[in-house]
């Protein structure tokens, strides 16, 4: 679906979030190991304070004057696999949840490009990517 | 099924009106009547002028930083509501969602603008005017004011006074638009809950008759009006007549010039929000695209291209980029005025109407318009249309564009899209609007800028917002002491 406004691309935004908070939550009892767990309860509050994040930037930023079409963003590009594996061993899902914020990383890297006219947003985005990279750093450690 | 009829808000109280008339209020992307309006009686106004004339002893002698207080907490209570009412505003106006919370964003600013009016309202004085005697100046409240508000922007218009009336320690009377009342009664269930002291803020529902009691009640002592330029006329002229302050912002014509040089890359978006955002119904949308020299093929090519990807729909569904007209009578007075386009030579390159939005077949919807090859005595180059459709006139060089511009009655708003300096700087010295953008579409002043206009876009001197609202809700008195 192509996300043509500001409020579609939140949309998407919050509905991503949503999926990867309920991963994190799940992965925390599919694993006993206590770093993993703890990995995953930090992404869990990570999430959350993202989607209040979120819901603040379509209150705040959504600037009548300049509410610009978006053109060439596509919410089928970026479609997080955030079901969690059956059968699944710590690594698995160590690599589903890299998987998960590689897609997150990419859809607000390229959102921000999208977004430029509306710079808080596209600011605010950058910065949710780099806790994206963050994470992928911090996962990757493990392997 | 029935429909409830919106009430008052009179003196701290839900009222119900008497009236016998109503008005269907439509959620314009279905046909669905939502709720009715009462066409209250002039007593019932006149009930509301005797509460806040009862609320004004009392509200006015409240310290500023007390009375901004309340409006911080109405602020507040407004962000925490922020989505509902800006679904409730798409549900009843039909723009769609992104554009509720643009304007929702914007009435919550002027709140938060009024409430510096304990720094704003400071008056000033000086010492040794003369030998041991000093001067000063106190900015008073005046009393009961009231605003009539359109329906384009039923949830921001009657902050641009309300706000800074009352954090003046004025009391004020709101008289929404009856086509669009929802904005307005959830915003007073919202002000009624943080508890406003009674008769402070009060709200009447109706028409010419409401009106016209608020106007000629000797206890109100001004008024804001921002709808047509023909009522707004009427009612600047009685006001006059009544002795009484009045601001009145009305319609508007308004040009955007594009030169030779513009970055189209980032112009044509902009033109796209400016000629179809809020389907065209805002005060300060584009109307006439004045295109200068050789921009002009290129320009109307990409024009066309991004017009007709504009999605049109229920603006309730995140994604849709232009809702419906916000009225059935709204939707065929653009129709009558394509047809007249149509009649008079224009060359249609982009017809909206009999547009499909499936699921919506009673939604009062007309897609982007373009017309070409439009002339200055074409009724879609002289009158305001509030809809989707783009007149373009090719014109030789600036001065053309500018004394095109010049000869349409209405000043509210005109932009020029450029990259250079010199011709900005020409463009805002001389065109004769009150709004002038520079590569910006919609020419939108923020909270502490006056929402300006000029010609027969606006009658008065003090304009809604800032510096201009405060002045406008106060009276200067001067003071000159001298002590034995």
């Amino acid at each position: 679906m192509e996300l043509g406004t500001l409020g579609a691309v939140l949309k998407f935004a919050l509905d991503i979030e949503n999926r990867a908070c309920s991963f994190y939550e799940l992965a925390c009892s599919a694993t006993t190991n206590p770093n993993l767990v703890a990995q995953f309860e930090e992404l869990v509050q990570r999430g959350q304070k993202r989607i209040e994040t979120l819901m603040r930037i379509r209150r705040e930023h959504t600037t009548e004057m300049i509410l610009e079409p978006i053109t060439g963003l596509n919410s089928d590009t970026y479609n997080p696999i955030t079901a969690i594996p059956e059968g699944g061993d710590e690594g698995t899902l160590q690599l589903v949840a890299v998987a998960i914020e590689t897609e997150l990383r990419d859809f607000y890297t390229a959102a921000a490009n999208k977004i430029g006219f509306l710079s808080e947003v596209a600011y605010s985005f950058e910065q949710l990517a780099d806790e994206n990279s963050e994470a992928i750093q911090h996962l990757s450690r493990g392997f | 099924m029935d429909v409830e009829v919106v009430r008052n808000y009179i003196n701290g109280r839900w009222v119900e009106s008497k009236a016998k008339e109503t008005h269907d209020v439509v959620n314009p992307a279905t046909g669905e009547v939502l709720a009715k309006t009462p066409m209250s009686t002039k007593e019932e106004a006149l009930e509301a002028v005797e509460a806040a004339k009862a609320a004004f002893g009392r509200w006015r002698i409240t310290p500023a930083l007390t009375r901004v207080r309340h409006l911080n907490r109405i602020r507040d209570a407004f962000e925490e509501n922020f989505e509902e009412l800006a679904k409730i505003l798409t549900l009843e106006q039909g723009k769609y969602l992104d554009e509720a919370r643009g304007e929702y964003r914007r009435t919550i600013e002027n709140i938060e603008c009024a409430s510096s009016i304990p720094s704003l309202q400071m008056g000033y004085s000086a010492e040794d005017i003369a030998s041991g005697i000093d001067e000063m100046v106190i900015k008073q409240p005046l009393g009961v004011f009231f605003c009539v508000a359109p329906f384009n922007f039923p949830g921001m218009v009657p902050t641009w006074f309300w706000p800074f009336a009352v954090g003046c320690g004025n009391t004020y009377i709101v008289k929404p638009s009856p086509q669009v009342p929802l904005s307005q009664v959830k915003q007073f269930e919202i002000i009624h809950e943080i508890g406003l002291p009674k008769g402070v803020l009060n709200m009447v529902h109706g028409g010419p008759e409401a009106v016209n009691a608020l106007l000629e009640s000797p206890d109100t002592v001004g008024m804001s009006f921002v709808g047509s330029t023909r009522v707004g006329k009427l009612l600047y002229k009685k006001a006059g007549e009544q002795g009484k302050r009045a601001q009145v912002q009305g319609g508007a014509k308004n040009f955007l010039t594009v030169m030779p040089d513009a970055d189209l890359k980032r112009t044509v978006p902009a033109l796209m929000t400016s000629f179809f955002g809020c389907t065209g119904q805002r005060c300060l949308s584009g109307a006439v695209l004045l295109a200068v020299g050789d921009v002009y093929e290129p320009l109307k090519k990409s024009v066309i291209e991004a017009a007709k990807r504009i999605i049109v729909g229920n603006g309730l569904e995140e994604g849709v980029q232009m809702g419906p007209l916000a009225s059935r009578q709204g939707m065929e007075n653009v129709l009558d005025y394509i047809e007249k386009g149509v009649e008079e030579g224009a060359d249609l390159l982009l017809d909206g109407r009999g547009i499909e939005v499936p699921g919506y077949p009673n939604g009062f919807f007309i897609g982007p318009t373009i017309f070409d090859k439009v002339t200055l005595k074409m009724a879609i180059a002289q009158e305001e249309i509030f809809g989707p459709v783009m007149s373009i006139i090719h014109v030789k060089d600036l001065d053309e564009a500018i004394e095109i511009i010049h000869a349409n009655p209405y000043g509210n708003a005109s932009s020029v899209f450029t990259s250079s300096g010199k011709t900005a700087r020409e463009y805002q010295y001389r065109v004769k609007a009150g709004n002038i953008g520079i590569n910006v579409g919609i020419a939108a002043p923020i909270a502490t800028f006056p929402f300006s206009g000029m010609k027969d876009s606006f009658f008065g001197d003090l304009h809604g917002q800032g510096r201009d609202a405060v002045d406008f809700f106060t009276e200067n008195k001067v003071v000159i002491t001298r002590w034995f």
